[in-house]
């Protein structure tokens, strides 16, 4: 093997994405120019760095973010962590590493099929209370009110509320409500008639609706941003993993399309209440001093900065976080 | 320090320096092509790259009035375009593969298929590597850079872009061992 180059085309951008994305390159808040350097500005930047250095080291550690997906009418394959998935249509589905170093697939809503290569770590799917567990397999989980998993190679064990069973290739598991045991019903290939309760149907409904709201806002916020607003608003009201996705792209567009920093205050504010271990916790910080910036409260944006700076020593705004903090 | 850049590049930074906004979209018309190429050749997909790309661009424009003009403009674009890409991997574990479409019984369609499947293979197995092992990989063997180039845009010596090369091609070669699919699209190259 030498080089590839001729063997992996690249697959061109349209004129029309290329539109957008100069579009948003030309909208997008641009940062000021750094100030000319002053003689020693490099020792107050090196304390700079020793002391966030040492509040870093000293701080318990959160969170990575966590990546997520969302999909639309087709579904989506993505590789994490040696395991292949394919998101169904209509789901939504985020990635965390658990605290033994396990590979987290939380699913909100819709389906899942991963093909996990063998591991020492487990590869766990979580779905409300139920956590399917694999070291190596091929599984389908599907979380449509009721959450269903289907074993196609290797074992995997189910878990809920405390009681753990195994599947073998060919078997299904589907939850029970509250009150029942944990029940095993024989694998119904897919070309077979399946009566599917009513609450299981309103409940994939529901999903299927927030998704697609979720897509028509993101399609919305460059060209009808108050629009777009008012959808991550209805969104917001939830209290599943979109329902935290749309209120920080609630304050982004108040904030940043809509020039309403009240507005995205009261956003960030909410989100912070709400979802403080959120997957946009860090980011939506930054949203919050950004607008209290915008509204001239120059105490509260050092404040939340500060806040940030101590918070998320390595997160993507900390050197902007920086500059506000030390103004 | 002798300037290597050419007399227009020197005038398109001036005038960007100068805040002239089609002084920006000059340039980036005239480089989005190449950065795309670059990103795409690391990522492997285009699902992500609009933010990457704004992000690059962004970041050219921003750091422009440091640019001290002591390499090609292209090359100090390709800096930060590596860097870009650097920070997303660090930050993202999640890569989202293309799929590979269905074919009937067009034995091209069927060939051009499994090449794609070994595309989706290859980034696949770069996705579980470190960001600076993939990226010097995906620059080298992938964009077709020399490894001199490589280290330069790493900001490394020669041996350690080398090596780093080198892991990421064994750990490769490692899994087309027991991949006949992108066995078959390494062997072609060799």
């Amino acid at each position: 093997m030498s080089r590839l180059p001729d063997k992996i085309p690249i697959e061109p951008l349209g004129e029309a994405r290329w539109d957008r994305i100069e579009r948003a390159l030309w909208d997008a808040p641009r940062k000021a120019p750094e100030p000319a350097r002053r003689p020693y500005a490099w020792i107050a930047g090196a304390a700079l760095v020793c002391v966030v250095a040492v509040v870093w080291w000293l701080l318990p550690r959160g969170e990575a973010p966590s990546p997520s997906v969302t999909t639309g009418s087709e579904s989506m394959r993505v590789a994490i962590d040696g395991a292949d998935i394919t998101v169904h249509p209509d789901s939504v589905v985020s990635f965390r590493r658990g605290a033994g170093g396990e590979q987290l697939v939380l699913l909100d809503s819709g389906g899942v099929d991963c093909r996990v290569s063998k591991r020492k770590t487990p590869f766990r799917v979580l779905a409300g209370e139920v956590t399917v567990s694999v070291v190596g397999t091929r599984f389908t989980v599907e979380r449509h009110g009721q959450v269903s998993v289907r074993v196609d190679e290797g074992r995997v064990s189910v878990a809920k509320g405390g009681e753990e069973r195994f599947l073998d290739p060919g078997e299904r598991w589907v939850e029970t409500p509250p009150d029942a045991a944990v029940a095993f019903v024989p694998f119904i290939p897919p070309d077979a008639a399946v009566v599917v309760p009513d609450p299981r149907e309103v409940a994939a409904a529901e999903a299927r609706a927030r998704a697609k709201l979720l897509r028509e806002a993101d399609e919305l916020r460059q060209k009808a941003p108050a629009e777009a607003a008012e959808r991550y608003r209805k969104l917001a009201r939830g209290s599943d993993r979109l329902a935290s996705r749309a209120l920080y792209d609630l304050a982004y567009v108040e904030l940043f399309r809509l020039r309403r920093p009240a507005e995205a205050v009261a956003a960030a504010q909410l989100y912070a209440r709400r979802f403080p271990r959120g997957a946009e916790a860090a980011d939506i910080l930054w949203v919050r001093f950004e607008a209290y910036l915008d509204l001239n409260q120059r105490d509260a944006a050092r404040a939340a900065a500060t806040e940030y700076v101590q918070r998320y020593p390595k997160g993507d705004k900390l050197e902007r976080a920086l500059v506000i903090a030390n103004r | 320090m002798v300037s290597t850049l050419a007399e227009d590049d020197r005038d398109l930074i001036a005038r960007c320096l100068e805040g002239e906004r089609a002084a920006e979209r000059e340039l980036f018309r005239r480089e989005r092509t190449r950065v795309h190429a670059t990103l795409y050749r690391m990522l492997g997909t285009n699902r992500e790259i609009d933010d990457l790309l704004q992000e690059t661009f962004l970041e050219v424009f921003r750091s422009l009035p440091s640019f001290r003009g002591d390499a090609k403009l292209s090359t100090w674009i390709d800096r930060i375009c590596v860097r870009v890409a650097y920070r997303y991997f660090g930050r993202k574990r999640l890569v989202l593969l293309e799929s590979t479409p269905e074919v009937g019984d067009d034995p091209d369609a069927e060939r051009r298929a499994q090449a794609r499947e070994g595309i989706r293979r290859l980034y696949a197995i770069l996705a579980t590597m470190s960001p600076a092992a993939r990226i010097a990989f995906a620059l080298h063997v992938i964009d077709g850079r020399p490894i001199a180039e490589v280290a330069r845009l790493l900001g490394l010596v020669t041996v350690t872009a080398k090596l780093r090369i080198w892991r990421a091609r064994r750990e490769v070669m490692r899994r087309a061992a027991e991949d006949p699919v992108l066995a078959e699209l390494l062997e072609e190259t060799t």
